[in-house]
């Protein structure tokens, strides 16, 4: 089944090529979708707005006056693109008003239109495909937790491994994947039947896991291990592993809605690798030029630039993923952590 | 019985073969000489105890205290049954100067130079049992490396354990460690290029951001992870200079099964009367055990778990961070007497053989 994201690119695409063809017909064109590209910056306690056709920073939103106790995390855009959610830690555990929340933010505008408390330091979120829930992983209380993406209210929260820190929903909506750093574990949670169904053992330290555009694959990066685990949905059994060198410290994923490639940040290495899924092989690792320490890492919908939030540069490269290379760096807020893009439908 | 203590070194040859299977680095310290590294560990232990200590002058806080204690109740066990071995006078003169150390102490007297007594004897003794070869050694020194920051007290624990536990001289521990690691990094960084000393010096000076002095901060708050991505992200870097895996926890089950082997030989020290040489190997095995698989076995395998994270605790007062989380919320649990160190070792031996068997093998 076709990921609703994916699918509303796809349309869009498609609407695209059929505005091209009005524009000829007509001599009047149909207005092309424009990208954002959000960066949350863990330790100024803000998010950096870019502009991904100019490269500009446009638009620096601001979490917290706590920078370093409070820090955004994990992002996730809802399915027609135009809100993006961003999890908000607070690490000061002594103060009674923690900051741990959720923040739905406008495309269009940069404006926080909605925020939810989800207690328990919220590392990562996810959106169900139709986009009706937020999920959450709670690292400091080792529970997956989901949301009504409207109302905030929790909907059920489940046990997971510890230090809870990645989280997605399978494009079916059927499951929601939670990977814990501590346990090294991937917990498997039945969405529909409210239900833990199993634990898996991943690589050493999992970080971050993503679904294949078909859903039939989850692959999760594991920090420690240098590893790629790759997961059989249909069974939750790990069914291969990439290995990417110990050295490599992959965290985030970004799956290319147009192709068989994921694209994987290499902390350790300063590198993207690029992974071929029909295989399973690296084809590509870009290294030059790249900034240092990629953590985040997001894809636009046409699956043509590819952009990583670098923690030790500050920065964001910018990769041209017709060629694998890097072509420029941006600069982002102190401690770029994730990476995620947003659509405005029809452009500005 | 015999079977099954021997079948310890069968298996120690399949942890080697699984270990080097899957090694990117030529060493592995912590399957290669898994002893040696940890007695080393607790003599820097106590290296890094007396820093500490010594930045304080008489009366000391009752948290510093507890730092001085560790040293005759825990430190020394990891490796006194060796010094005994080699040269007993050493042993013995070692262990009462630790007690000298501790009343004095206990009793407010000016201890610094209890401090530089036990400081000297513990370099003698490792001077007498880790032969010099193996100290300078890349493998060697990044083990250590990993030991005092991802240990018990450590840079990355200290800095956590400090503020989520409001003992602040938790801090001044980690604080010492980082100068010990510090040490051992001038050692090792001659094997660095260019590039890999700036990115580990980079993190080094993040993590003297963090431990800028010896006293506590007054409030310690802040986030209590602070110190373990730089802590981390350093010891990823230290890895390929030093051609040696640090996380012993990569593959779980070829490290369980490394366990296995280890407290095989444990239990044969114990079998053969030489208690301070088994303990010595229960201390290797619980530090690993609590390090890397009691987040898994106690999530996946609790019964499993509990049968071995009670015998360590029991044999040597090593707690994985799960158990010492249920202590602070619960009352501190006594730690239990051990009728007889040699079943509690078989007991312990049996708990890891299921671990392997639970991490699928």
């Amino acid at each position: 089944m076709e990921h609703p994201k994916r699918l509303a690119a796809a349309i869009r695409v498609g609407l695209l090529a059929l505005g091209v063809g009005l524009v000829s017909a007509a001599g009047t064109a149909l207005a092309q979708d424009s990208y954002r590209l959000y960066v949350a910056n863990e330790f100024s306690a803000d998010i950096t707005v870019i502009d991904t056709a100019s490269g500009e920073v446009i638009d620096t939103l601001s979490i917290s006056g706590r920078p370093g106790e409070v820090r955004p995390r994990g992002m996730a855009v809802s399915p027609d693109g135009t809100i993006v959610y961003a999890s908000v830690s607070d690490f000061n555990p002594v103060l009674e008003t923690p900051e741990d929340k959720i923040l739905a933010i406008d495309v269009r505008t940069n404006e926080v239109v909605r925020e939810f408390r989800a207690g328990g330091n919220p590392e990562r979120v996810a959106v169900s495909p139709d986009g009706t829930q937020v999920w959450a992983a709670l690292e400091a209380i080792a529970q997956g937790a989901g949301y009504d993406a409207v109302t905030g209210e929790q909907l059920a929260s489940f046990r997971v491994g510890v230090e809870a820190e990645g989280v997605a929903v399978s494009p079916d909506g059927k499951w929601v994947y939670i990977t814990a750093e501590a346990t090294h574990t991937v917990t498997v949670i039945d969405r529909e039947a409210l239900k833990v169904v199993t634990h898996v053992l991943v690589g050493n330290r999992p970080r971050v896991v993503e679904f294949s555009n078909d859903g039939s694959r989850a692959y999760v990066t594991a920090e420690i291990g240098g590893t790629v685990s790759v997961i059989d949905t249909s069974t939750h059994k790990v069914v291969n592993t990439i290995n990417l060198g110990l050295d490599s410290r992959p965290v985030e994923i970004a799956v290319d809605p147009t192709s068989s490639l994921i694209y994987v940040a290499g902390g350790g290495t300063s590198a993207v690798y690029v992974i071929d899924t029909t295989t399973d092989q690296i084809v590509n690792t870009i290294k030059e030029n790249m900034g240092r320490r990629p953590w985040g890492i997001a894809i636009t919908p046409d699956g043509k630039t590819v952009f990583t939030a670098n923690g030790l540069s500050d920065s964001v490269s910018v990769i041209d993923t017709a060629c694998g290379c890097v072509v420029k760096n941006i600069p982002a807020g102190r401690g770029a952590h994730s990476a995620e893009i947003g659509v405005i439908p029809g452009g500005i | 019985m015999v079977s099954r203590l021997f079948r310890g070194t069968a298996l120690a040859l399949v942890a080697a073969f699984i270990a080097t299977a899957f090694a990117q680095y030529g060493y592995q310290p912590f399957f290669d000489q898994p002893l040696i590294q940890s007695r080393a560990y607790g003599m820097e232990l106590i290296l890094v105890r007396l820093r500490a200590i010594d930045q304080f002058d008489a009366p000391l806080d009752d948290d510093l205290m507890e730092l001085i204690e560790l040293i005759g109740e825990s430190d020394v066990n990891r490796f006194i049954g060796t010094v005994r071995a080699a040269d007993p006078e050493l042993a013995e003169e070692l262990l009462d100067e630790i007690e000298e150390l501790e009343e004095k102490a206990e009793e407010g007297r000016n201890h610094h130079g209890s401090v530089r007594e036990v400081r000297e004897l513990t370099e003698r003794a490792y001077d007498l049992i880790i032969p010099s070869e193996i100290r300078k050694s890349p493998a060697f020194l990044a083990a250590l490396i990993a030991d005092l920051t991802l240990g018990e007290g450590g840079i990355a624990e200290g800095y956590e354990e400090a503020i989520l536990d409001e003992e602040p001289f938790l801090f001044t521990g980690g604080w010492s460690s980082l100068q010990s690691v510090k040490e051992l990094w001038s050692q090792l960084a001659v094997y660095a290029t260019p590039a890999q000393a700036a990115d580990v010096n980079e993190m080094l000076a993040q993590l003297d951001g963090i431990y800028f002095a010896p006293e506590p901060p007054e409030p310690l708050v802040g986030n209590p992870e602070e110190a373990e991505a730089p802590a981390q992200r350093m010891l990823g870097l230290i890895e390929p200079i030093a051609d040696a895996e640090v996380f012993a926890g990569r593959d779980m089950q070829a490290l369980a099964v490394s366990l296995v082997a280890t407290q095989a030989q444990a239990c044969r020290a114990y079998e053969a009367g030489n208690d301070e040489v088994g303990l010595e190997g229960v201390y290797a095995v619980g530090e690993m055990y609590a390090r890397y698989l009691a987040g898994f076995l106690g999530f996946m395998a609790p019964d499993v778990h509990e049968e071995a994270a009670e015998t360590i605790y029991a044999l040597t007062g090593i707690q994985d961070e799960g158990a010492e989380d249920e202590d602070d919320e619960d009352e501190e649990d006594e730690r239990p007497a051990v009728a007889d160190p040699a079943d509690a070792c078989r007991e312990l031996l049996e708990a890891l053989e299921e671990a392997v068997e639970v991490l699928g093998g």
